[in-house]
């Protein structure tokens, strides 16, 4: 091969890119347009609506440049995409589903989350947290926690938009930072939710926690935290 | 020579001496990192190790999952013996991952060569197809967390098998030789890399060196063949190696794995077969009888070897980690002897090194 062709060969590969990206776009309309605007001139400079930026998806078919123009658009979310953890309360009763048993903390490899197990007033021991932090700073979003709590009451966040403007106390995550209702689980992970295990444990927790509760209610009158996300839920 | 690839920020450089452009000696300075692997390793159960393993190498982290797992697999013996479907599936996420790291390696030694960009860009592509693989199954892109003892975390998402089939049968071929005519007839690259760095066979056993380094001097030495783990004794592939041992050679042994390592991809995922993916239940409590056991896998940039004692107790007695990227560091001097200084930074962009393994 004589001298610099394989210089010009590597840059008819560029070039190759360079046109199939804009055969691409032209073939798919996108082409004089700001991605994720709409199809009017004036578009160009106009954003999509928060939470209604079009998806895009990447797969074994796509040609030319790989660009995802985010925030105007977004990349898709996967089911199983774990950013922090959360804890579920049941949407009906407004019970929170952990019991404080502790195992998501023994599991966790980081050991940033704690909590305090709720106590009647005579001081026995009522199976729900009275208070439960996790510390996102430590956290290292293995997802851990969520795969061996036995109550299924830890699930794993796929909100991924954490910035802030402090780092001290707002991130440690207490109780009511950490909430959220079965109906925000059930849409955020749909395939979870109707998997026969979750649905099956779904009905046995139910009754255990029944029956739990109703010892403990039976006991003292009112139970501490049971009442707390009903009243003044985090997320929905 | 201060922080020089990406990669090093703050916690690799290079005491150099030199005669005029000329190296006459060099001393690779690391371990600013601090992140005591191996003590917290020692801390920690055996479950919780996993997700610490993924932040050794943080490109190849479903090979640094597969290597722990093994080792405490070893210990463990028939209790967590792997079902078919989640052997398959381990060689697949790691077979991925080689073609990730790979990619990756190959774009950033043309980065640390000159060629700002664009190779990285191209090579970037197909890692981001197989990252969202990744994303899918596993949950993380980077940090998959994805292997247990005994199988894997979750089963394969609906779909995902299909969508990996078609990156695989009919993609990554086609971007490999498209890589292959862009780079490797390249007369810059030709110049910059051929006879450049070179280390004789001899050399690269007596610095134990692994993986591409080693199997770029031409010593056919592969651990998937030399001692088969998981069920790679199944598939048809072969060992890739160099002739001359130079910078060359080690981009194009690394181009050629990939090439291979899509040989066994198509015949996993053809023969993936339905069935369970752990032994038993899952559980938080893993109980390891006394004893030691070392195992290694062929990760994308070396042998990776775990060395794990355990003494009955939840964690483990003693936990050392073989690192690729750190032994290989030891051959820098010897390769960097003779060359200016603007080889020494295409020279250590070949051995791949991430500093997370090097510093554990």
């Amino acid at each position: 091969m004589g001298m610099g062709q394989g210089v010009i060969r590597g840059h008819l590969i560029t070039l190759r890119r360079f046109l199939l990206t804009f055969w691409r776009d032209a073939r798919t309309g996108g082409a004089f347009k700001r991605r994720g605007g709409g199809h009017q001139v004036l578009d160009f400079f106009r954003k999509p609506g928060r939470g209604n930026e079009p998806t895009v998806l990447q797969d074994s078919k796509t040609d030319g440049l790989f660009t995802v123009e985010y925030p105007d658009e977004r990349l898709p979310v996967y089911e199983r995409f774990r950013v922090l953890p959360v804890l579920v309360y049941d949407t009906e009763d407004g019970n929170v589903r952990c019991t404080s048993c502790n195992i998501c903390a023994k599991v966790c490899p980081p050991q940033c989350i704690w909590m305090t197990q709720a106590k009647s007033p005579k001081g026995t021991v009522v199976p729900l947290p009275e208070d439960f932090y996790i510390d996102m700073d430590v956290c290292m979003n293995c997802g851990l926690c969520s795969e061996y709590c036995p109550f299924d009451a830890i699930k794993m966040d796929q909100n991924f938009e954490l910035s802030n403007y402090e780092r001290h106390q707002t991130h440690i995550y207490s109780l009511q930072d950490l909430l959220v209702s079965s109906e925000y689980y059930s849409k955020t992970h749909p395939d979870a939710w109707q998997s026969s295990e979750e649905t099956v444990e779904r009905g046995k927790v139910a009754k255990k926690k029944d029956q739990r509760l109703q010892k403990a209610l039976g006991a003292t009158k009112p139970a501490p935290a049971a009442a707390k996300p009903a009243a003044q839920p985090a997320k929905v | 020579m201060g922080p020089q690839h990406p990669s090093t920020h703050g916690v690799f450089r290079m005491n150099i001496r030199v005669d005029g452009e000329t190296i006459v000696g060099l001393k690779p300075v690391m371990g600013y990192m601090h992140r005591n692997h191996e003590k917290i390793g020692e801390r920690n159960t055996f479950l919780m190790n996993f997700p610490f393993t993924d932040r050794l190498d943080y490109l190849t982290s479903m090979g640094n999952n597969f290597g722990y797992a093994l080792a405490v697999e070893q210990l463990m013996g028939d209790d967590a013996k792997p079902p078919e479907r989640a052997e398959y599936i381990r060689v697949i996420m790691a077979e991925l991952t080689r073609i990730a790291s790979h990619m990756w390696s190959i774009g950033f030694l043309l980065n640390d060569l000159g060629a700002f960009f664009t190779p990285a860009l191209y090579a970037i592509e197909e890692r981001e197809l197989i990252l969202d693989l990744f994303e899918w199954a596993a949950g993380s892109r980077m940090m998959c967390n994805y292997f247990r003892f005994g199988g894997v975390a979750f089963d394969l998402p609906k779909g995902w098998i299909e969508r990996c089939r078609g990156i695989v049968n009919d993609r990554l071929d086609k971007r490999i030789d498209e890589l292959d005519r862009y780079l490797s007839e390249n007369e810059i690259l030709l110049d910059r890399s051929k006879g450049v760095g070179v280390l004789t066979p001899e050399q690269a056993i007596n610095f134990s060196t692994a993986g591409p380094v080693l199997r770029a001097s031409n010593v056919a030495y592969d651990i998937r063949r030399a001692a088969p783990y998981s069920i790679y004794d199944r598939f048809d592939f072969s060992v890739i190696t160099g002739k001359n041992g130079d910078l060359y050679d080690r981009y194009y042994v690394r181009l050629l794995e990939m090439r291979e390592s899509v040989r066994i991809l198509k015949q996993a995922v053809r023969d993936i077969p339905d069935g369970p993916i752990l032994p038993g239940k899952k559980s938080y409590q893993i109980k390891v009888p006394a004893g030691e056991a070392y195992a290694r896998v062929e990760n994308p940039k070396g042998e990776l070897g775990y060395y794990v004692v355990a003494d009955g107790s939840p964690t483990a007695y003693r936990y050392h980690v073989r690192s690729p990227s750190f032994i290989n560091l030891t051959a820098l001097e010897q390769m960097c002897m003779g060359h200016t200084i603007a080889d020494v930074v295409g020279i250590l962009g070949s051995l791949d090194i991430v500093l997370g393994e090097v510093d554990r």
